[in-house]
């Protein structure tokens, strides 16, 4: 908490909730992106990520809740007070410094790379007519540049929309699926050519996916959303302890259990994640000793086992599995 | 905005619509000028009636001109486009220039950098206008020249261009009207399928419709004609010729009628509609 206060957010959001007839979408959203960020957005199909991404990016209106983009806040829009026909709310000018693939990348697909990202750069009033060829070269699409959209592989379609988005210079890019349909080729290219976003042009992204062995090669802050709830936000150190591995007991009484730990084993590095469970962080190589010594100071050793989560399980294990996680 | 202009009239360069739209409907009218050449040498006795499917009724075979000679160029011209021939193309390129941004998703590009959605759709309502506007001129320039082909210069003088220009201005002013309502219908419809089918719903039913409105109006005794404001029947109640200046009142108040409708519906859906 401490760490957001002091820090800029590029993206606020308070209770931002969409609603679609009687489906709350998204229901009362409060996120934080940090500058400098690369903030993995997690949620099963249908959970509501990408109805989250649109109204951050303007192409839907928020039902209830604001939107901050770089301090500028945005109200819910309605015609005749703060949407003018012809203006812009103080969210769409910052709108400017994003960057956005949402769903699938807005291409024509019989014009060339070329042609697509001249649009764009004629669209958006850049001047300089040599940035199409240097984001095609920085996304490895410049020798495709003159191929059709139509005959381009998936992954040369993610990486054109990554080119689009990347228009401008933006200071915050926000992603929804970019490696989805990709072959680990791919994946790796997109997930280089994000870290190389960040590091190098300090560009905050806010990315979705569900390829999470991927996400946590990338992400320094995660979000998951369940059912339109942001349940959870926290960094990647947080997510490295709550996966560490441990030796998990469940017992009758973890008041003496711990006793026991501190007194007659000298273990200090437990923590008690739910009633009558312990997870014990150190000496897990002497987990027979340990199971001794609770059975002889009277506990009753319900359960023990070795413990230790790969982000995978424990995001499912948040999530619920009854479905793929997304 | 002018950006936003920059990036369409690139992509109207780059795109084989209007182009494919265009040649079709040039590819008709030829068609249509080579039926009446069949049809003037069927009356004229140089070839069979029946000749290529072509069947010339006893009523027109006994006529003393041929189909050439009764209506003249202006007359052809005026047969052709007040039956609302060329708004077919027009409506096949307007649904796919504006629908197709929805479906390729590339409106995306523009509303999510920030642009006011009333820009994005302003931008693209003049740039169809404009596109219908060439589309016109070439599409009467090619019935002209086809004219003057088939029937020679001899009706071709100063009165001649004078009411060809005057027709043709009329039929420009309302097609842009009757565009910027298609515009609005592919803004509500974002989707090509069913921007198509209103649209050709509009331009062939739609003058139908209203003679029926009308005759039910005339049962309710109310004095209302409901198809003196819709563009159709405005196009094809246009003289070639003399045009009086209440003819002229009556298109310009419909054509800015329908145009400021269009276009305040369309700019509020946009506003008020998510992009999927």
């Amino acid at each position: 908490m401490e760490k957001e206060m002091n820090t800029e957010l590029v993206l606020r959001t308070e209770k931002l909730t969409k609603i679609y007839g009687n489906h709350k979408a998204v229901n009362a959203v409060s996120m934080n992106v940090r500058k400098g960020d690369i903030y993995g957005f997690i949620g099963k199909n249908g959970a509501g990520k990408t109805t989250f991404m649109k109204m951050v990016a303007g192409l839907a209106a928020p039902t209830e809740g604001s939107i901050e983009l770089f301090g500028k806040r945005e109200e819910k829009k309605q015609l005749g007070k703060n949407i003018e026909l012809f203006g812009n709310s103080e969210a769409d000018l910052q709108r400017k410094r994003i960057g956005c693939l949402i769903e699938q990348p807005g291409t024509y697909p019989n014009m060339t790379a070329t042609e697509n990202l001249e649009i764009v750069r004629r669209n958006l009033g850049i001047a300089e007519k040599n940035v199409v060829a240097e984001i095609l070269e920085f996304v490895g699409l410049s020798e495709a540049g003159k191929k059709k959209v139509k005959n381009f592989s998936m992954g040369m379609k993610q990486r054109l929309g990554i080119a689009i988005s990347l228009m401008r210079n933006p200071d915050f890019l926000i992603l929804d699926e970019p490696i989805n349909g990709l072959d680990p080729a791919g994946i790796k290219e997109v997930r280089d050519l994000l870290l190389k976003l960040n590091r190098e042009k300090q560009i905050t992204i806010l990315i979705s996916s569900h390829i999470l062995g991927e996400l946590s090669k990338v992400a320094t802050r995660y979000g998951i959303i369940r059912d339109g709830v942001l349940m959870e936000e926290f960094d990647a150190e947080a997510l490295e302890e709550k996966c560490k591995r441990c030796q998990k007991i469940v017992v009758d009484n973890t008041a003496t259990a711990a006793q026991i730990l501190e007194e007659t084993l000298s273990i200090k590095n437990y923590d008690v994640p739910g009633e009558n469970v312990i997870r014990i962080f150190e000496r897990i190589e002497d987990a027979a000793e340990i199971n001794r010594a609770m059975i002889l100071g009277g506990v009753a050793l319900k359960e023990s086992y070795l413990a230790g989560q790969d982000l995978e399980g424990y995001f499912i294990d948040l999530l619920g599995d009854d479905t793929k996680v997304r | 905005m002018f950006n936003l202009f920059s990036g369409e009239f690139y992509k109207w360069k780059k795109s084989k619509v209007f182009k494919v739209c265009l040649a079709a409907a040039i590819g008709m009218i030829l068609f249509i000028y080579l039926m009446l050449m069949l049809v003037a040498k069927i009356q004229n006795g140089e070839m069979e009636n029946g000749t290529g499917g072509v069947v010339v009724t006893e009523s027109n075979m006994e006529e003393e001109e041929d189909v050439f000679a009764q209506y003249g160029i202006l007359g052809i011209v005026s047969e052709i486009t007040g039956g609302g021939f060329e708004l077919i193309f027009i409506a096949v390129f307007t649904c796919i220039w504006v629908v197709g941004e929805y479906s390729n998703g590339a409106i995306k590009n523009m509303v999510g950098k920030g642009y006011s959605r009333g820009k994005v759709f302003l931008s693209k309502y003049i740039t169809t206008a404009v596109s219908v506007i060439v589309m016109n001129l070439i599409l009467f320039l090619t019935m002209l020249l086809l004219g003057v082909a088939v029937m020679g210069t001899g009706e071709v003088n100063g009165g001649f261009f004078r009411a060809f220009f005057s027709y043709v201005g009329v039929q420009l002013l309302l097609s842009v009207a009757f565009c910027g309502v298609l515009v609005a219908v592919c803004e509500f419809a974002r989707n090509i399928a069913v921007g198509i089918t209103i649209s050709m719903v509009l331009v062939i039913f739609s003058t139908l419709i209203l003679s029926g409105v009308d005759l039910l109006f005339q049962a309710l005794h109310l004095d209302v004609k409901a198809s003196t404001y819709w563009i159709m029947n405005v196009m094809s109640d246009c003289p070639m010729g003399a045009i009086d200046l209440d003819f002229m009142g009556r298109a310009v108040s419909v054509a800015v009628m329908w145009t400021v409708l269009s276009l305040l519906a369309g700019m509020i859906h946009i506003q008020q509609t998510d992009i999927a």
